[in-house]
């Protein structure tokens, strides 16, 4: 046979061609050393085309997607978590608050009856504010 | 376990299951094809972060049409289709696709490009692999040349099956494997004369 076009040989690694064919092309081939060059130069860009196929971090591609399909329970725990949070604060604000007003109140209460004992002669108290007052 | 059971459900099963709304089930559809649908959307987009991001789309696209799939056909030529209709969609909203549309026949053989500096062989290819010049070699390849090489060198489907999936002819796919391949060998024909030189 003549030898193969380039089109016949595309067609013949492809196999899309007729079996007489593929038959007739691979025995020209054999015996002829030019075709078998032209026919693996064909052969080296598929292998090379091949190659190209990638790994790619599917892993990571996944669970994108589904975070895009379904980011609900993420939001939703998000809210909760806002939610915990600012509870949190308010109780904390309310607890410091508390105490400052407390300590103020006993800082006043100390002042005051330090004043009344200085004022009024008094030499002792007790913890309940009852206050003994001496006769002397 | 659960995930195992899952992993060793057949792809109708999972559908069904994904059609029930088990998000487990599409989960491991996904693990099954993202690989080739990232592959195939980075050769059609020219860019490994467009490929990603379109695939992730189709990914999307999938679960909220996964109800209208008929279970009873193979699920990964519906999503290679899904797949290549949203690059051609993004492609064509940026205005990159005059050469991807569907409908396309190429009746004037473009002409072969003289190969630039890239190729030449005093400064490239005693650095550049093979590997390297081909997938330079295929990135320079015209679109729709490229996926119709894809889609039979990688995805290993036939003129037939292109031709489906492409909605063109066979002899359209036949002469854009051809094309495809004459651009690629012109553009290796300086690296193997290098390599045969030196040999």
């Amino acid at each position: 046979m003549n030898h193969p076009s380039f089109e016949e040989l595309s067609s013949f690694i492809d196999r899309e061609l007729p079996d007489w064919k593929i038959k007739e092309i691979k025995e020209h081939i054999d015996e002829c050393p030019s075709c078998k060059e032209k026919l693996e130069v064909l052969l080296i860009i598929d292998q090379g085309v091949r190659e190209n196929y990638k790994e790619f971090d599917t892993q990571t591609f996944t669970a994108e997607v589904l975070e895009k399909i379904n980011p609900t329970p993420t939001r939703r725990y998000s809210f909760r978590l806002k939610l915990a949070t600012i509870g949190l604060a308010i109780s904390l604000i309310f607890g410091v608050s508390l105490g400052i007003v407390r300590d103020m109140y006993r800082e006043n209460f100390n002042r005051e009856k330090q004043l009344l004992i200085s004022q009024h002669n008094i030499i002792s108290s007790g913890d309940m504010g009852v206050i003994f007052i001496s006769n002397r | 376990m659960k995930s195992k059971k899952y992993k060793e459900q057949d792809d109708i099963d999972l559908i069904k299951l994904a059609q029930k709304g088990d998000e487990k089930a599409f989960e491991e559809i996904v693990n099954r094809y993202s690989n080739r649908v990232i592959n195939l959307a980075t050769q059609i987009m020219r860019s490994k972060d467009e490929g990603w991001d379109v695939a992730q789309e189709v990914f999307i696209s999938i679960w909220r049409n996964i109800k209208n799939f008929d279970s009873t056909k193979s699920l990964y030529p519906w999503i290679r289709r899904i797949t290549i209709n949203a690059c051609y969609e993004e492609l064509r909203k940026r205005g990159k696709s005059k050469e991807s549309s569907l409908d396309d026949v190429e009746d004037d053989e473009p002409s072969i490009d003289v190969p630039d500096e890239t190729y030449s062989p005093e400064d490239t290819f005693s650095k550049i692999e093979l590997k390297e010049v081909i997938e330079k070699a295929l990135e320079s390849l015209p679109e729709h040349y490229r996926t119709t090489l894809w889609l039979r060198v990688v995805e290993n489907l036939t003129y037939e099956e292109i031709a489906e999936t492409l909605n063109i002819n066979i002899g359209t796919v036949k002469s854009r494997i051809n094309m495809a391949r004459k651009l690629m060998r012109d553009r290796l024909k300086y690296y193997l004369e290098v390599k045969d030189e030196s040999s």
